[in-house]
């Protein structure tokens, strides 16, 4: 989508006059948010927006219709809002040269498995010269100063890390250089230095502990430092095995309730209402409290907004605190949720949809479809746990927070305590996929210990967090393309128009995502907030005529939380998966029709990587097939090829065998944290096409362990994957993370369409379609 | 409170507990030994698998009465005087771990495939290590992780 987008004159439309209320409906939800997002940019200069932009709304104006508007994300992406907020406060390290020559290094930033960590130090040691092993790394606690600059999420870290902290470094290695040459006294540009020595001509050498302690705080004037010329680099672009990879696999990293940080801190469980946001009315913990090795139970508030409750059971272990828990009886409340099915979400989902623009002209056909992706759970091996010990007017947290400075906030109102008494410990920890942007865990802990009044080590359960966790919003998604078909004399025909309308569960962002962009920008509000990211991830990237991609939302009891991905998850399967019947209906092979369309030459590079080295259009065997998919995001580009078979063994499920997956993120720092980084979110696209999702029944989720939220296995990954990485395209990386999610579970549903001949728009498919 | 008796990583360990408290949580919260992870408390998922004698075992389904007597074996002690046993070393020269909760068990579950199948196939890695959950999704280098290891064990 851009500029050149053709709009449709008035008189292709029928109806238009009874569509006008609609119409400004739409450009209610559409124009505003993408007008107040719109002033952020333009408020920092990016003067080719606005040129841009006011070309495209005034001809859209003087068609008197919505579309014609280049998506927003085309321009300024949720990567420039999280930037643009942060980046007052990335230029502050900690970078400590210890007298044991060693270097300490703090980074502000969460890790939960995507390898950052790795990839922040041999940042570091390319800009010190050096080795990966002479740096010892932490994650920095929450620290206030930080503001909108400590957060992890959207694939924007190492992209937001890059020239921030290879400038820091390169300004203390400038210090390490010039104070060199003064102590031995020769010219600073005669001084080289390596492995922690900085060397003069005649042999005469410093260790780096000798010149400078390093450098630690705002730091500003290091923007202006000269980082290393990108041809010097020998650690950035290296594979580089995880740092911790020795003490995962010995057993020796401790995950958050693995620590022995304070002592007496109990482990802790709680007993939570059948239903959804449910209430305790009365509890007897009599026999609960007589069993061996139970030491206190307490009523608590539970979630981060207290709207639930609970009872809290501490013991010696967490064996015994669960049979603590078992053990008692326990009145509830009915919440909100209280019979409210996934169906009935569906139905109010369908009619807060706002419409898409009507079929037309009889010139031209349509393609189109609904599709339903169900609340799915994040389900990070390591549930949600906190230790917390609140005493003596201050709480200490140590938690695996994404969002320090939130849960900060959040535990401080609602202790009561200035955000200076509450310290939050970030600890690394199994896995995240969006759940950690909220800090449930950290929060429940601190209440619990607060009213018990001694320290504890919260842990939710499995089948707490599955059943009263978070969950990808459940998305409705109508998508719909007009086209005229080739003319008789053999040329192509033509995408008119692309319409998207998803409504969705509304996504929980009150995590402080949106602090910073929505205070840059103006009060946008809760909601406005969703629009923000909707409008900033959004676009289409083929050159489709009219095209406009709305989102509408409603609030339900059931809690949520950004799905790696966030939207484009869901939309961007459903686009892909229309292109690919487009494709079809215009008489196209699937790759041709989308070289053809597409706007992008970063993305048709990917896409002719992978159909190059997937033999795309090979023969295949019967009920199997190939199928693409191709995302944009987080400056970054990917695109997809699967091989899948179905069965005729109805029991059997379809399976991914092969999968060629080609990236461009610019720049990669690790090859070999990128590609885990690829086939990871390969991976949750089998698990989200093809094999699960939640069910909420009469206010009850009703899946509970790995034995019935049944993510991919082993048995269902294909055994031949193949990563391209694209040359070096840039400067600066673009975001990895969630980058192939939407690609791969576009292709794996391209697949089944091929291979079956049906058309996906229920998932997961295996729960809504016979194997053909 | 009985006193259970049991060995792990080769040391005797005499305990109070109830017959019916999990395994799991007795060498976690109370030995200290943290290298079995609690996933999901039902034996489905896998984090915790350790070895009972020579067979594997998930601790969080293993109550005190059938551990008495028994010797267990944890992620910490299959390396001997640092030295790591080959699919640990695999584990890292594949550079497998993202973020590393579910490993000890995906690393003991592998090292008695190996013992039991010197060279297993694509197939036979599917039905012995498909129990072992990983959300991260690191099923494809625990593959070339064990075909690896299995060229040296």
């Amino acid at each position: 989508m851009n500029s050149q987008t053709t709009v449709a004159s008035r008189t292709d439309l029928p109806g238009t006059e009874a569509l006008s209320a609609q119409v400004d409906r739409r450009s209610f939800v559409g124009y505003m948010i993408k007008g107040s997002t719109l002033a952020v940019a333009l408020t920092v200069g990016a003067d080719t927006l606005a040129a841009k932009s006011s070309a495209a709304t005034s001809r859209s104006r003087s068609a008197g219709l919505l579309p014609g508007v280049p998506e927003l994300a085309d321009e300024l992406d949720l990567t420039d809002l999280l930037l643009m907020s942060g980046d007052p406060y990335y230029y502050d390290y900690l970078i400590r040269i210890t007298p044991e020559n060693r270097v300490r290094f703090e980074l502000p930033r969460m890790e939960v498995g995507q390898g950052i960590i790795t990839a922040a130090v041999m940042i570091v040691a390319e800009e010190l010269d050096v080795p990966v092993d002479m740096i010892d790394p932490s994650l920095s606690p929450a620290e206030i100063r930080r503001s909108t600059g400590q957060i992890t999420g959207g694939s924007h870290s190492i992209t937001s890390l890059w020239d921030p902290l290879r400038k820091v470094a390169a300004a203390l290695r400038t210090m390490i250089v010039i104070g060199a040459g003064a102590q031995l006294g020769v010219a600073a540009g005669e001084i080289t230095i390596s492995g922690g020595v900085a060397l003069a001509p005649d042999g005469r050498s410093l260790r780096y502990a000798d010149i400078s302690q390093g450098v630690e705080g705002r730091n500003d004037l290091a923007r202006t430092a000269i980082p290393k010329d990108p041809a010097d680099y020998r650690v950035i672009g290296q594979p580089t095995v995880r740092l911790d990879a020795r003490d995962i696999v010995t057993g020796k990293v401790n995950y958050a309730m693995d620590l022995d940080v304070v002592p007496g801190a109990l482990p802790t469980v709680v007993a939570r209402p059948p239903t959804l946001g449910g209430t305790v009315a009365s509890f007897d913990a009599a026999v609960a409290r007589s069993l061996p090795g139970v030491v206190d139970i307490a009523e608590v508030p539970t979630d981060v907004e207290g709207a639930s409750s609970g009872v809290a059971v501490i013991a010696r272990s967490f064996g015994e605190a669960f049979r603590g828990r078992d053990a008692l009886e326990i009145q509830w409340n009915a919440g909100e949720a209280e019979d409210l099915s996934d169906d009935d979400i569906i139905a109010d989902l369908r009619a807060i949809n706002l419409p898409t623009l009507p079929a037309v002209s009889r010139l031209t056909e349509r393609v189109s479809g609904e599709f339903i992706f169900p609340y799915v759970a994040h389900a990070p091996m390591e549930t949600m746990t906190a230790v917390a010990d609140v005493s003596s007017g201050k709480a200490r947290i140590w938690t695996g927070a994404k969002t320090p400075l939130a849960a900060q906030a959040k535990i401080a109102r609602d202790l009561g305590l200035a955000p200076t008494n509450v310290e939050v410990n970030v600890i690394k920890t199994g896995g995240s996929f969006g759940r950690r942007l909220f800090f449930d865990a950290a929060v429940e802990a601190a209440r619990i210990s607060d009213i018990v009044g001694r320290p504890i080590k919260l842990m939710f359960t499995r089948q707490e967090d599955t059943k009263f966790g978070r969950a990808r919003p459940l998305s409705v998604h109508n998508v719909q393309a007009t086209f005229s078909s080739g003319g008789l004399l053999g040329g192509k025909g033509k995408v008119r128009s692309f319409d998207h309308r998803a409504a969705t569960s509304a996504l929980d962002l009150r995590h402080g995502f949106g602090e910073g962009i929505t205070a840059a920008g103006g009060e946008i509000g809760a909601f406005g907030f969703s629009q923000t990211i909707w409008h900033t991830t959004q676009l289409l990237q083929y050159d489709f005529g009219a095209t406009s991609l709305l989102l509408n939302e409603k609030e339900f009891p059931v809690p949520t939380s950004s799905w790696r991905g966030i939207y484009s998850g869901t939309a961007g399967v459903a686009n892909e998966v229309i292109v690919d019947e487009l494709a079809r209906a215009m008489g196209e092979n699937e790759y041709d029709f989308r070289m053809r369309t597409l706007d992008d030459d970063r993305t048709k590079a990917v896409l002719e990587r992978v159909a190059e080295a997937g033999n795309w259009g090979r023969d295949m065997p019967p009920q199997a097939a190939q199928g693409l998919g191709v995302h944009k995001e987080y400056k970054s580009r990917a695109a997809v090829l699967a091989e899948l078979t179905t069965s005729q063994d109805t029991d059997e499920d379809a399976r991914v065998t092969k999968m060629v997956i080609a990236v461009d993120v610019n720049r990669v720092v690790n090859p070999t944290g990128l590609e885990a980084q690829v086939i990871g979110a390969a991976t949750d696209a089998i698990t989200t096409i093809l094999r699960t999702g939640l069910h909420l029944d009469n206010g009850a989720i009703r899946e509970s362990s790995y034995g019935d939220f049944e993510i991919a296995q082993m048995k269902h990954t294909p055994p031949e994957i193949e990563v391209i990485f694209m040359p070096t395209n840039g400067e600066r990386p673009g975001g990895a993370g969630e980058l192939v999610v939407p690609a791969a579970a576009a292709a794996i549903a391209n697949a089944f369409a091929r291979a079956t001949g049906i058309k996906p728009r229920r998932f997961p498919l295996r729960d809504f379609y016979q194997e053909a | 409170m009985p006193d259970i008796t049991f060995n792990i990583n080769e040391t005797p360990v005499t305990i109070d507990a109830e017959n019916d408290d999990e395994l799991l949580y007795l060498i976690r919260d109370r030995l200290g030994i943290t290298g079995p992870k609690y996933g999901c408390g039902v034996g489905v998922c896998g984090a915790c698998t350790s070895f009972q004698g020579d067979e594997l075992v998930r601790p969080c389904i293993v109550p005190m009465a059938e551990a008495a007597g028994k010797s267990y074996t944890t992620i910490e002690a299959i390396a001997v005087d640092d030295v790591l046993h080959p699919v640990q070393q695999a584990w890292i020269d594949e550079d497998v771990a993202q973020c590393g909760y579910c490993q000890a068990g995906q690393i003991m579950t592998a090292v008695k495939l190996l013992e039991r199948n010197p060279n297993p196939s694509d197939d036979d890695i599917d039905a012995a290590m498909s129990d072992n959950y990983c959300r991260c999704g690191t099923y494809h280098r625990i593959r070339k992780a064990i075909k690896r290891a299995a060229q040296t064990v």
